[in-house]
């Protein structure tokens, strides 16, 4: 028996049968459908929409503006401005031709770069470069083109502190302050819930702020922005007349410890921080420290004589020379014409303990603690360590290495009446707001030496500047105390470099009430390598500059009551004369430059009295730096080119008289300023 | 007024709910260009849709004014024709829109179509003339091997092409036609055996069960079927388990992905999963009201793929949520209701075997369309009708509905 013979029983009833079977299986199958449809949509509707946010929503930071740096009067040194990148979504421009126009002149790029854009295939295309805020006014309702905001580092004084700033690198603060203050600076990123599409990309216009973002501190520097240029220039200066390839040029208040202004140069390049980094061998700046070693022991004083003999000494197997030979000479002029013999025979008198624990307390060998990345501590070693000759080498400076930092801080020391002081590099920081969050006062680290010793050191040092080998660094109207040094340069591969020097020269101002320590260095000047030739006038240029700048850090009060006694003191301003050597370890070398000397035709002047120079055609910094050369102090009314002065030019005038420098006629004041005080 | 309308829709029930589909289509293919950021091909299909769908209600007109007995010997002809373009298509197939890789389209002048698309019409009606030559239904497997050979040819020629999801179209045809013919369940089962023993031999176990299952049933049923055909049935069965996998290494990349990702959809969801998970979220997230028309968030930002093709009803899903859903398969079901009504009054076995041939046809591209929107079957490539953008496939939809309306007149 067959199936299917229903159908010949009865068609219709099987027609109806297959029918009935043929809809339920569609309605099976709907039913499957539908019932699939109530699982997805309306059981796990709530489970599939967060599924569906949690793919076109996403989390994106919004950057918070990083906290400006500042020097120490206010000076924005790095800050964040607001930039903007400009994409471009060639699909949905509409005409390409007025949408090439509007991005050419609204970016002021050419149209064949913004037509670029639209070549090739892609959708999403990112105009290279960033715009200013002018770029989203004018772009932002163009139909295609999306303006995104972005954040960008500008340093308004550009490189100007390059090396002590660092740089911000993919929102990173990378070397210098930015490093070490990076989570202050930084900020905290908000938050924002941003539609993406399935290749990722936002869909401008379609975010909410979830959580606003916090602006990152301020941190103020001790760095005076005028002292940095001007210490920026002149390194620069005496780089390209030396002909040496780095330096470094530190200047720091010794009664603080402030750093106001610290340049190095490396190779050429701006941006490193050698003067913390990178520790050299110092040479006969390190002398003073040996002296006051053996004063505050009370195993010599200045008065003390040596007899430097033929003008070497063998010790230990190493023979110690003098260019030189001063003869019979006490201690003080020994330092004055810097005899390495002189100093290493009596520095025989330290225990090696004293010696060393002596230069360890005016901070060699130990990193200094400044807020800066990447310090190192140069090398002491200890007495177990040293070999025969090491005490000899030390007291002359060499087998240890110092950074700049450390030897301007230990300047800073004796300057500062024997109390070594911590560096402060940042004076306070700063909420968003501005308000102080911390402020860092000057903190001593130690007494090194007693008062009196580091007075009567310093004034040998103010001898060595007025008649050793620092002269080059004298300032007419004050007393500098300094000292130079020549060391050898490192080779690359280790030992001493043939020919490669460093010169330094370490000063400070002035002597009476020191207010500035001024270090220099210069890395492998070419030919003239002598510090005291090299690397004293870039101080005293330094000096004379900062004089005449309106420079904050200075006491302008207590300098002037300095100067007065100073020019009373002296009986004829010296103008700069060729430089002779006058001890050990100089070589004659010719004076270049006389244009800081207003040559004293010193035939019917009146005792004291000098000429007042043409200043006319000069720019005023000029014309102020010559007049404090000449001991004489400058009114500055001269908006940019100084036309007059008065007294007129030929005038003679006596150090301490004010000169006016003035504009065009008719803007600067009458009256004659003679006699007057500032 | 309504006089001529009745007239120009001949079954206005049925013509009525396609054309209300069809609107809905070309709402939905609008929707789907509207894209966060643009795409200029999905941008414009609505408009195009338009115009095929302009051009469907005239062929629509012409066409059901043909007389049956034209239709009836235009057959064998049409399915001869429809064999000799889908081999050219073989030969001179190239790739469109979102299919750029496969050869499914053939151009004439500036005219390109789908030959499959018309041999589906083809093969629905030399089936039905196959099978209302016959005095009888089919009494045994050997009666079956005919109509199934008629309708494998075509199949095999679009497998090549290769479209999987518009062959599964013809087994719904063959299914349906002969089912109607008065074909017993049995028979359909054991004619569909070899398919599922295919499927089932992915696992070695599943397979020795069923293989036991379908020897139990081939013995229970010895009195109803030759010795030789119950060999067959085993015979076959065993070859299909057993050539499966080198059948299955055969098969290309994507057609490999779709099959296991239905099978593990977690497993590469930014691949091969990526689909059918799109398709998921789009219609879950929808709700039971729907994000609102056009203002589906998965759809505008570009995650759901090909919504305006084969995944259209997941933009309905997505923005008008669970009533658009019930609401569509509601028309569904009340286009397939009409057929069904429309074969029972038909006298004439031939209108009974096309109308049921076109039920056939729409209910696996419904059934498959919807269910792979849903994750119910594996992703198939198969456009839903009336909805889904592609001027061929609205168009065949237009002739069959043309048909069913013709057909069904013509026994009053």
């Amino acid at each position: 028996m067959r199936a299917g013979a229903g159908r010949r029983r009865d068609p219709m009833r099987a027609v109806q049968l297959r029918s009935r079977f043929l809809l339920c299986v569609w309605l099976l199958c709907g039913a499957g459908l539908l019932g699939r449809a109530v699982e997805l949509q309306l059981l796990q509707g709530g489970e599939w929409r967060a599924e569906a946010e949690r793919q076109h929503r996403t989390t994106g930071e919004i950057p918070a503006a990083r906290g400006a740096i500042l020097d120490r009067t206010g000076v924005s040194l790095a800050v964040s401005h607001e930039v903007f990148r400009v994409s471009v979504a060639p699909h949905e421009v509409r005409d390409t031709a007025a949408t090439v126009g509007h991005l050419a002149s609204a970016l002021g790029i050419t149209e064949a770069e913004a037509r670029r854009a639209f070549q090739g295939s892609r959708r999403w295309v990112p105009l290279p470069g960033r715009f200013p805020p002018s770029a989203r006014e004018a772009l932002g309702r163009v139909r295609g083109v999306y303006v995104e905001r972005d954040l960008r580092r500008v340093n308004p004084h550009e490189s100007l502190l390059r090396g002590v700033l660092g740089a911000v690198i993919d929102d990173a603060g990378t070397g210098g302050v930015e490093q070490e203050y990076d989570e202050l600076l930084r900020g905290t990123p908000g938050m924002e819930v941003l539609a993406r599409d399935s290749e990722g990309r936002p869909i401008p216009g379609e975010s909410w702020m979830v959580q606003p973002p916090r602006s990152g501190g301020q941190v103020v520097l001790t760095i005076d922005a005028d002292l940095q240029e001007i210490a920026r220039e002149a390194l620069r200066e005496a780089m390209d007349s030396t002909g040496a390839r780095g330096g470094d040029l530190i200047v720091t208040d010794p009664r603080t410890g402030e750093v106001l202004a610290m340049v190095s140069v490396v190779n050429g390049e701006e941006g490193g921080l050698s003067a913390l980094n990178a520790p050299y061998e110092p040479g006969s700046t390190l002398k003073p420290f040996t002296i006051a070693n053996l004063m505050a022991t009370g195993k010599a004083t200045l008065a003390d004589s040596v007899d430097t003999g033929p003008g070497h000494w063998t010790f230990a197997g190493r023979t110690i020379r003098d260019v030189h030979s001063p003869g019979h000479v006490d201690l003080r002029h020994a330092l004055r014409v810097s005899s390495n013999v002189a100093i290493a025979k009596l520095a025989q008198r330290l225990t090696p303990a004293e010696q060393y624990e002596g230069l360890r307390d005016f901070g060699f060998g130990v990193p200094t603690g400044i807020a800066l990345p990447g310090e190192v501590g140069g090398l002491l070693r200890r007495p177990e360590r040293w070999q025969a000759m090491s005490p000899a080498s030390l007291a002359i400076g060499y087998e240890i290495s110092v950074t700049p930092l450390q030897m301007a801080l230990a300047y800073g020391a004796l300057a500062n009446g024997g109390t070594l002081m911590e560096p402060r590099i940042i004076r306070e920081i700063r909420d968003p707001a501005g308000r102080t969050l911390e402020s860092f006062e000057p903190r001593a680290v130690r007494r090194v030496v007693a008062p009196e010793v580091a007075e009567e050191l310093t004034d040998a040092l103010v001898e060595a500047v007025q008649d050793g080998t620092g002269t080059r660094a004298r300032l007419a109207t004050f007393s500098v105390a300094g000292k130079s040094g020549t060391s050898r340069a490192y080779a690359a591969g280790g030992g001493y470099e043939p020919g490669g020097y460093y010169s330094s020269f370490v000063g400070f101002f002035p002597a009476e009430a020191p207010q500035l320590v001024v270090f220099v260095k210069l890395d492998r000047p070419q030919g003239q390598y002598f510090g005291g030739a090299t690397a004293a006038p870039v101080t005293r240029a330094t000096m004379e500059a900062i004089l005449a700048a309106h420079a904050p850090p200075l006491d302008r009060e207590a300098l002037a009551v300095i100067a007065r006694s100073y020019a009373a003191t002296r009986v004829q301003v010296r103008p700069e004369g060729p430089f002779v050597p006058t001890g050990t370890g100089i070589v004659g070398a010719p004076a270049q430059s006389s244009q800081g000397g207003a040559s004293p035709a010193a035939r019917s002047l009146p005792e004291g009295g000098l000429l007042l120079p043409d200043l006319r055609g000069m720019a005023p910094r000029q014309a102020i730096r010559r007049l404090h050369v000449l001991g004489l102090a400058a009114l500055w009314e001269a908006p940019e080119v100084v036309e007059r002065t008065t007294p007129a030019p030929g005038s003679v005038v006596f150090p301490g008289d004010t000169i006016r420098l003035l504009g065009p006629p008719g803007r600067g004041g009458p009256a004659p300023a003679r006699g007057v005080d500032d | 007024m309504t006089d001529w309308l009745r007239r120009w829709a001949g079954d206005p029930l049925l013509t009525g709910t396609a054309f209300g589909l069809s609107l809905v289509g070309i709402a939905m293919i609008y929707s789907a260009g509207v894209l966060n950021i643009p795409n200029p091909v999905t941008s414009i299909a609505w408009s195009r849709q338009v115009i095929w769908f302009i051009l469907a209600l005239a062929v629509f007109t012409v066409s059901w004014q043909v007389k049956a007995r034209w239709v009836e010997w235009a057959a064998f002809p049409a399915y001869g024709l429809a064999l000799l373009l889908l081999a050219a298509t073989l030969v001179v197939g190239t790739g469109a829109g979102t299919a750029e890789g496969v050869g499914r389209w053939i151009g004439i002048g500036g005219l390109r179509f789908q030959p499959a698309e018309f041999a589906k019409i083809a093969a629905v009606l030399g089936l039905a003339r196959l099978l209302a030559v016959r005095e009888a239904p089919p009494q045994g497997l050997r009666d079956l091997l005919g109509p199934a050979v008629f309708m494998g040819i075509p199949l095999v020629l679009v497998v090549l092409q290769p479209d999987l999801g518009t062959a599964l179209a013809f087994v719904g045809i063959l299914f349906a036609g002969l089912y109607w013919a008065g074909t017993p369940l049995l028979f359909l089962a054991l004619l569909a055996s070899p398919g599922l023993a295919l499927i089932l031999s992915f696992s070695t176990l599943v397979w020795s069960i069923y293989f036991i299952g379908l020897a139990l049933v081939v013995y229970a049923s010895r009195y109803r079927l030759y010795l030789h055909e119950s060999l067959a049935v085993v015979l076959v069965n065993l070859a299909a388990g057993t050539v499966a996998m080198p059948l299955w290494n055969r098969l290309a990349e994507y057609q490999k992905n779709r099959l296991l990702v239905f099978l593990d959809p977690g497993m590469d969801p930014r691949g091969a999963g990526w689909n059918l998970i799109q398709s998921k979220v789009a219609i879950g997230s929808g709700g039971l009201t729907g994000k609102g028309f056009t203002q589906g968030t998965q759809k505008r930002l570009d995650f759901l793929p090909e919504q305006h093709t084969d995944f259209i009803f997941s933009v309905v899903g997505e923005e008008l949520g669970f009533i658009g859903v019930a609401l569509v398969l509601a028309a569904f079901t009340f286009l397939l209701l009409r057929l069904i009504r429309l074969a029972e009054k038909a006298a004439d076995p031939f209108a009974g075997l096309v109308l049921f041939g076109i039920f056939g046809t729409w209910l696996v591209h419904i059934v498959i369309n919807v269910g792979m929107t849903v994750g119910l079957v594996p992703i198939t490539g198969i456009p839903l009708p009336f909805l889904s953008y592609g001027g061929t496939f609205l168009l065949t939809c237009w002739i069959f509905t043309a048909l069913a309306v013709r057909l069904a007149r013509e026994e009053s």
